[in-house]
């Protein structure tokens, strides 16, 4: 009877799980893709392939102009983000509900391109079978640097096809149960001497008996560890060097190539929006920069009031500082572009605790708040399927020990049940919109000419800012790759200057800020004025001396 | 003596496998008294290496050099380079023995920076000398027994030939020819170097000028000189020939590349606004990537050398002071013991490292090698002014009046374009003239050869101490009923360990592995200290014991415990940069 009731559970489980998580399949996410991309406002390409060979599916969204200035928006770089993907498809299809005037209007003059998926190979891994979510792309690596490949993945050991925590009864343990919650483990405060009952670790065998379970699964490069900036070389999953990976030459070749592109929003693991960049003086002005400078920092304020306008009834969103090798610090660092990053979807910290009184209120002893936030969330709302009841498992490499699989399956702790995904993808398509309008946008002053006698012409000419941002940000003036803010003057072969040449060069353009031009020229005839920055807009002017 | 020389090949003939003899390379018939020590006087590829060679001729001489040696020589494109030429390698070793890939290589590139040419000679002349002289030299024989080269003359041919055939000045085309927008202006290459007289150098411009500080040196009409403070002087130096083709003022500031190919290496990368030359990300040159591959498809790569001038120089990394980390007290004891020996042998050149001494470099390929794959590097920076009269000289490039005499005394005026007037659409009246292209960085004819030689040498005395694995002793123990003790001592023979202090400690290739095959292995172990029986067991695959590294010169010790007599069991090293090497117990 007992072991009847253990297949029962261990062949229902999943499927409930499934029932509430229920993202969809990879099938389902390119079949949105190409949906979206049908959409007469909408192109779709593919910038390269996945070292799995997916394609990378980019949906430009765009009027007649398709030089117009640009927001990059990505996702699903992190393989342990799916929520940031759907999320990213939610704001395409929110795009794609305005009303033809509405949308076409704001793209008049800005383009927006979505890049939902930019590692496909994780999320076609994380779709299948276990229930388990990993980084990196198909990449076969030594994790753990062993010389062997893959040889210690997790284990889903109670086969209920999700891989959860593991805790072992033991003397030397470092966790306790949580006085309210009794699925969930904490870690106890020494300091206090507070004394543990459980080791914890991820549902696993140590099969290549190095101490270590789980640490070498297939999981391969983390596209979101291998960007330029501030790369860390022999940390696990971050490759082998910088940009070793296809995905992320792909990824940087788009910026690099289409200096339209001014701001790029990445739904993914860190966050500079709820909370901004904040200039550190000391780190600006290092060989190797490492802070957002003093304007482009208040640029940062600017978008994150913004923001947090915006996405208010979402409640505030745990601090996640950048790590190494993330795509949006590279953005902003190597590639000069605004760029902004957001979980999207966070657990709620608006939750009334109040009736219940025995919720942890404060911090929990590990210093662990969103662990807590997260506890109280997943029972206030009862997410099936993120907290498990613990079960007794024969361990091998625990042969007289009390050894139980349940506890956290931490992938909800980023990626909620789908549904729950609709809500705060409306508020982040809200978002998206005011972030394209915020943009840089130029206006240029019809130029005044002004006859000198003897064929000589004054030409003047002004150029305004009348956006909410600068044309790119300041750091980009000291990259040699984001094309500046510049003037082509070209004269007939009768023309000469007298003061100003053929082409000129300017910084970056702040907000409500303008530039002047002027030029002496000798000689009638017809003159051709280009004026601007891709990130910005360009315009072609003529005018006749 | 010709008897004696014949008998040898008699007997190497039957000394090898027969299917393997019909494909050993003959020796070539030497005498004695026309033989030049240590250059072949019949060679079977003859060449110049006192001339610079164009793409294809480099490719006829790879393809001659296979064929002269077919059981030695190997060449392969390992890539395309921008604009489609291959990127050749040369696989010199002794094919007839052993698997070439298993065995400790030696990676040696040349031309990264295409005006820097005589890396290719020297590399070229590396692979003729020791195909050349396998027969004739012992020591060159057993090393291509127990090692192989990988050559690769040149590493950025599409800018090698512009570098020949199209207008340049000595410093020009060090990049590659993928064309980007420079100027940050939109536009991409739209303005190059002219080479206004036509005659195939880009020289300097002068122009008489009141307020200008510089004038004809008395001494050497050619050279011109700063004047002295309080001196007035006759010209201003308007720099190399060309003329502003965008209208911006600038001349010559948008020519093709202008990027480094030598800043685009996945070590410390890091982007134009901290190291000038980077492009997007390391590897975004296709000459890159094939290089880069071909070092991963071959972790056997333990030692490497890339040609460079100018300055005579055997550089050693880091390029970036806080990397200095990365290099070991350990590490640096192997540096030293081959770089300094190097000083020795190229007089002339100093050994150094090459952010201390030479300047900071972020994403150099040096750092990726030594670094991010840990393999023990040198840079040579080919030619000094040492060379010209074999004494130091008293300034640096540029000030010296060194090769000025030089081009008087020796070349008799080969090596300077004289000045003459020229009219410039914004400069209006000037004059053109100085140094030609191959002069000051590249060698002189005759000096090339000797340099060829020297440089040879070296990274054959690197090559030689790559880690050369032998089974010191192997003793089998019974230790009652059926069960035995077997303990082997590995030790490498040479300078360089199987793995760097840095590739230990940051776990760049897996662990050299001692295997013991054919046995019935119950636990296996290392032995720390055989005389006080301290050991480290290995739980996981016993049979195959993991071994981080075997330092240069030292030895490792291993016991298994066996069911039944080992006695047909075998014992086997593999490492990947210490090779492959198995024996039988009863044969130890």
């Amino acid at each position: 009877m007992k072991k009847y009731h253990f297949l029962f559970i261990s062949f229902l489980l999943p499927a409930l799980l499934q029932a509430q998580w229920k993202y969809p399949s990879y099938e389902q996410i390119q079949n949105d893709i190409t949906q979206i991309g049908k959409n007469k406002f909408v192109t779709q390409e593919a910038i390269g392939k996945s070292h799995g060979g997916q394609p990378i599916s980019l949906l430009k969204f765009q009027n007649a102009n398709k030089n117009a200035p640009t927001l990059l928006l990505v996702a699903g770089v992190d393989g342990q983000h799916p929520a940031g993907t759907i999320s990213a498809l939610h704001v395409a299809k929110n795009l794609l509900k305005l009303s033809p005037d509405s949308l076409s209007k704001l793209l008049d003059n800005k383009s927006i391109w979505i890049l939902p998926l930019a590692n496909p190979d994780a999320y076609v891994r994380n779709a299948s079978a276990v229930l388990q979510l990993t980084s990196g792309n198909a990449r076969q690596i030594d994790n753990d640097r062993d010389g062997r490949v893959d040889e210690d993945p997790a284990k889903d050991l109670n086969g209920d096809g999700v891989i959860s925590q593991m805790r072992v009864k033991s003397l030397a343990g470092t966790y306790k149960l949580h006085s309210a919650f009794s699925d969930y483990l904490l870690a106890v405060d020494p300091s206090k001497g507070e004394k543990g009952i459980y080791e914890l670790y991820t549902e696993s065998i140590d099969a290549d008996k190095d101490g270590l379970y789980g640490e070498d699964g297939a999981s391969g490069v983390n596209i979101d560890r291998n960007f330029t900036f501030d790369y860390g070389i022999f940390e696990p999953e971050t490759g082998e060097y910088a940009a070793s990976e296809a995905e992320t030459k792909a990824i940087l070749d788009l910026l690099y190539e289409n200096p339209q592109i001014s701001t790029v929003l990445h739904f993914g693991l860190q966050n500079n929006l709820s909370i901004a960049e904040n200039f550190d003086k000391g780190k600006a002005s290092e060989r190797i920069i490492k802070s957002w400078s003093s304007n482009d920092a208040q640029v940062s304020n600017y978008v994150t009031s913004i923001y947090n306008e915006t996405v208010k009834p979402l409640g505030e969103a745990p601090k996640a500082n950048a790590g190494k090798g993330n795509f949006s610090s590279t953005a902003y660092y190597h590639a000069g572009r605004f760029s902004f990053v957001t979980p999207s979807w966070w657990v709620p910290s608006v939750q009334d605790t109040s009736k219940q009184a025995d919720l942890p209120k404060k911090a929990a002893p590990n210093g662990k708040v969103p662990d807590d936030k997260f506890v109280s969330w997943v029972y206030k709302n009862n997410i099936e399927g993120a907290i498990l009841p613990w079960t007794k498992v024969n361990h091998p490499d625990f042969p007289n020990q009390e050894v139980e699989v349940g506890g956290v399956v931490e992938l909800y702790k980023n990626n909620p049940p789908v549904d729950l995904l609709e809500a705060s993808s409306e508020l982040h398509s809200n978002f998206v919109i005011k972030l394209v309008q915020s943009m840089a946008a130029l206006e240029f002053s019809q130029p005044k000419i002004t006859a000198l006698g003897n064929d000589i012409f004054r030409v003047e000419m002004r150029v305004f800012n009348t956006g909410g941002m600068p044309t790119y940000p300041e750091i980009g003036d000291k990259i040699r790759h984001v094309s500046k803010l510049k003037t082509i003057i070209e004269l007939q072969k009768s023309q000469q200057f007298l003061s100003g040449k053929r082409l000129e060069l300017y910084p970056s353009l702040a907000a409500g800020k303008s530039q002047d031009f002027s030029w002496l020229i000798k000689g009638k005839g017809k003159v051709e004025i280009v004026v601007g920055c891709p990130a910005a807009g360009e315009k072609t002017i003529s005018v006749t001396l | 003596m010709k008897l004696k020389s014949l008998i040898i090949l008699f007997v190497l003939l039957y000394t090898t496998q027969f299917s393997f003899a019909q494909k050993e390379d003959k020796a070539v018939e030497e005498i004695a008294g026309l033989r030049a020590i240590g250059s072949p006087s019949n060679p079977k590829v003859p060449m110049n290496w006192n001339r610079y060679h164009d793409y294809k001729q480099m490719e006829q001489f790879y393809k001659d050099l296979q064929k002269a040696y077919p059981g030695l020589v190997k060449y392969e494109s390992i890539g395309k380079s921008y604009e489609g030429r291959d990127i050749f390698v040369l696989t010199v070793t002794d094919f007839n023995s052993g698997d070439a890939n298993r065995k400790p290589g030696m990676w040696i590139d040349g031309n990264i920076h295409a005006n820097e040419l005589q890396g290719s000679e020297i590399s070229m002349y590396t692979a003729w000398y020791l195909a050349e002289n396998f027969q004739a030299v012992p020591f060159i024989k057993e090393l291509l027994k127990d090692k192989v080269f990988y050559i690769a003359p040149t590493i950025n041919p599409d800018s090698r030939e512009y570098f020949i055939y199209e207008p340049n000045s000595m410093h020009s085309s060090r990049t590659g020819r993928r064309p980007f927008d420079n100027d940050g202006d939109g536009l991409i290459a739209e303005d190059l170097y002219d080479d206004l007289d036509g005659d195939g150098n880009i020289v300097m411009m002068r122009r008489k000028s009141k307020t200008g500080r510089y004038k004809v040196d008395p001494e050497n009409a050619k050279r011109m000189i700063i004047a002295k403070a309080g001196e007035q002087g006759e010209y201003e130096m308007l720099g190399f020939e060309g003329i502003d083709n965008d209208g911006d003022g600038l001349v010559n500031e948008d020519i093709t590349g202008t990027y480094d190919p030598n800043r685009d290496w996945g070590w410390n990368w890091q982007p134009n606004y901290v190291q000038n030359g980077a492009l997007f990300y390391p590897g975004t040159l296709p000459e890159t990537q094939a290089v880069k591959n071909f070092v991963y498809s071959h972790p056997n790569i333990a030692g490497a050398q890339s040609y460079h001038n100018y300055g005579g120089m055997i550089l050693r990394g880091p390029g970036a002071a806080e990397d200095e980390r990365y290099y070991s007290r350990k590490d640096v004891q192997v540096y030293d013991a081959l770089g300094n020996v190097g000083a020795k042998i190229l007089p002339g050149y100093d050994y150094i490292v090459i952010h201390k001494d030479l300047y900071t470099v972020y994403g150099g390929e040096i750092d990726y090698l030594a670094l991010t794959r840990g393999i023990f590097t040198f840079s040579n920076e080919l030619m000094t002014t040492y060379k010209l009269f074999n004494q130091k000289s008293g300034s640096g490039f540029g000030q010296s009046d060194e090769y000025y005499e030089f081009d008087k005394l020796l070349m008799f005026g080969d090596a300077y374009v004289d000045w003459k007037e020229y009219d410039h659409p914004q400069f209006g009246k000037i004059e053109i003239g100085g140094a030609k292209k191959n002069y000051t960085r590249n060698h002189p004819g005759f000096l090339l050869l000797e340099d060829a030689h020297r440089n040879a040498a070296f990274t054959i005395y690197h090559a030689h101490h790559l880690p050369k694995l032998e089974v010191l002793d192997a003793a089998v123990k019974p230790l009652g009923g059926n069960l035995f003790e077997v303990n082997a001592t590995i030790w490498n023979t040479r300078i360089i360990p199987t793995h760097s202090d840095h590739d230990v400690k940051n776990k760049i290739e897996r662990p050299d592995h001692i295997r013991l095959e054919g046995a019935d292995v119950i636990t296996g172990m290392r032995v720390l200290n055989s005389d006080f029986n301290e050991t480290k067991e290995q739980k996981y695959l016993p049979q195959q014991i993991e071994i981080p590294t075997i330092d240069g010169m030292g030895a490792v010790k291993v016991r298994w415990i066996v069911k039944g007599d080992p006695k047909n069991a075998k014992i086997v090293v593999d490492s990947h940069k210490g090779g492959l090497l198995s024996k039988n117990l009863k044969d130890i």
